[in-house]
């Protein structure tokens, strides 16, 4: 792991880490790394992969609603909204 | 070997589509909040589809029986067990930061359609919730966002390339509307999204072992701007190959204002949705009895429709097509068919209700004409009170006003004019009237005999029996 692809996971993170705190933080990754790197090793070809570590299977729910509103609640509670929307910073120019 | 008539300026397009289908459950897929287009903003949304920290997806039966529906109807692979996904990416409407999908282990592979004699393939249909909308025109430097969307279930439908021009990819866009509608897993209405494409078109010379390079078209909402916008990007590659550039694999957005598709500004990183199996949802296993239960409560599809209507009401080929193409015209047909001579309404579906809602451009069921004043209608012309000509006035009424056809008739008193007697004397006058004609056609002029038909008609204002006539004028021509 190099500054440039740790610059590429804070992107795609949307985390913000202090440039002298980098090192620290490349230095650890590099260290799992190193742990899947050796897992990598193992023969894996007729293994299953593991979905979910829960032994359980087929949890669903029937196709009805709640009847529930609570528009209100949830714009109050956002950062910033008006009577009907969220409102965020413009995403296109 | 067949002519190719695909090939553009000596190039094979290659043509792959991603259509997206609304699923018509009650609720979402993995919330409880309705599922429903139309309603006032931020009313349809649950704390699962707002992402709120603590909150557990679990996912939705029908959804899953819907998804199934299609790849029974597609003659595809039901997944013995299917994964849920998640695909991780920042954009406000999509609260949670990453949409739940299905990527390695989808609930259908490899299908099917025949699209007029041909074999288009199905790579995979997958289950996937859809995001929130966000809008630009409210605020100068602000987004608003709206999560009703937010969570609906959509089956994502990914063809192999195997479409070889615009028009086959609007034919296979046709075919996949034309049996989500008939199974009833989706409305298909692509003006409000129900149904949206995205088109991965690239070039190659036809003698090519190989694909080009393929740009993706995304979010394309009607069959028109499907063919346009696959049209202008054929164009736009040739263009760049023939003028020694290079076809980028990129993301392009088609603009049905300009009539063009542009580059969406490629970030400065590649896409990087880092995929991994969603932790909150366990593997589904679906079960042969399960599958089972679903076939056989299936509805009937378009080619076993059209079957049964060429056996049991006798249409031929061409109409039973037509009458199957989509679902509610067939219905209607059937419902019609109850009461009246079915060849005639069918006639009377293809001809004159068909170019009535072409015209007006607007579905059979959003119009006036309902099986009763329809039936109306047709049992007024199956038993003489009308002819074809005053019917066509006569449904136009009921198009404009929805009023049983019988009504329309007495008040504008259009009966047909069947009394012999009174037929007899207006003949009389009309050949009283046009002595000279008569001269003629007794010297061997026979061709005028139409002539004294449309004198009657006329007369009459249409009203006349046209049988009627024929036999009257011959009778009182050959005195």
């Amino acid at each position: 792991m190099d500054k440039i692809e740790l610059k590429n996971l804070l992107f795609l993170a949307k985390i913000g880490i202090a440039d002298k705190e980098h090192p620290k933080i490349i230095e650890k990754l590099t260290n799992t790394f190193d742990l899947i790197d050796e897992m990598n090793e193992l023969d894996l070809d007729k293994v299953q992969p593991l979905n979910n570590p829960l032994e359980l299977n087929n949890v669903s729910r029937k196709d009805s609603d709640n009847d529930r509103n609570a528009k209100k609640d949830f714009l109050e509670n956002s950062p910033e909204s008006d009577e009907d929307y969220f409102i965020v910073p413009k995403i296109i120019e | 070997m067949a002519q190719n008539d695909t090939l553009v300026k000596g190039w094979q397009p290659v043509i792959g589509l991603e259509v997206h289908v609304q699923l018509l459950t009650n609720t979402k897929l993995f919330s409880p909040a309705r599922n429903n287009f139309g309603e006032d903003a931020n009313t349809l949304v649950d704390l699962i589809d707002m992402g709120l920290p603590g909150v557990l997806p679990v996912m939705n039966e029908e959804a899953m029986r819907q998804g199934i529906k299609f790849g029974l109807a597609t003659s595809a692979k039901i997944a013995k067990t299917m994964i849920f996904d998640r695909k991780n990416y920042f954009y406000p409407d999509l609260p949670k930061g990453y949409q739940i999908t299905q990527l390695h282990f989808p609930i259908v592979r490899d299908g099917i359609v025949d699209v007029d004699g041909k074999k288009i393939r199905i790579h995979q249909a997958h289950l996937e919730e859809d995001a929130g909308k966000s809008m630009h025109d409210q605020y100068d430097s602000k987004s608003t966002i709206d999560l009703n969307r937010s969570g609906v279930p959509l089956l994502e439908i990914v063809s192999e390339p195997d479409i070889r021009s615009a028009a086959e990819a609007v034919n296979y866009l046709k075919k996949i509307h034309q049996i989500i509608t008939y199974l009833d897993i989706s409305d298909g209405n692509m003006s409000q999204g129900s149904m949206r494409c995205d088109a991965n078109v690239s070039i190659m010379r036809p003698d090519s072992k190989e694909f080009g390079t393929r740009a993706e078209i995304k979010n394309i909402n009607s069959f028109k701007f499907v063919e346009k916008a696959i049209n202008f990007e054929v164009k736009r590659q040739i263009k760049c190959l023939e003028g020694g550039e290079t076809v980028e694999q990129e993301t392009r957005l088609y603009d049905s204002t300009k009539d063009e598709t542009r580059s969406m500004r490629t970030k400065e990183f590649a896409n990087d949705y880092r995929y991994f199996p969603c932790p909150d949802l366990v593997p589904i296993n679906i079960s042969s009895e399960l599958i089972k239960d679903i076939s056989n409560n299936m509805d009937e599809l378009p080619e076993e429709k059209e079957q049964r209507f060429r056996k049991v009401y006798k249409l031929d080929d061409y109409e039973a097509k037509v009458i199957c193409a989509e679902r509610q015209t067939a219905n209607f047909f059937e419902e019609v068919s109850k009461n009246c001579d079915p060849k005639l309404s069918a006639k009377w579906i293809i001809g004159e209700v068909n170019a009535l809602l072409n015209k007006n451009n607007i579905s059979l069921g959003n119009s006036k004409i309902t099986p009763d004043n329809f039936s109306s209608l047709m049992a007024k012309i199956n038993d003489g009170t009308i002819s074809g000509k005053i019917a066509k006035e006569v449904l136009e009424e009921i198009w404009s006003t929805g009023k049983n056809a019988e009504k329309i008739i007495k008040s504008k008193g259009l009966e047909q004019i069947s009394d012999e007697a009174e037929l007899e004397s207006i003949t009389q006058s009309v050949l009283d009237n046009n002595s000279r004609q008569v001269e003629a056609y007794k010297s061997g002029k026979d061709k005028l005999f139409g002539f004294f038909v449309g004198q009657v008609m006329k007369e009459t204002q249409g009203k006349a029996n046209p049988k009627s006539i024929n036999e009257i004028l011959k009778r009182l021509l050959s005195g």
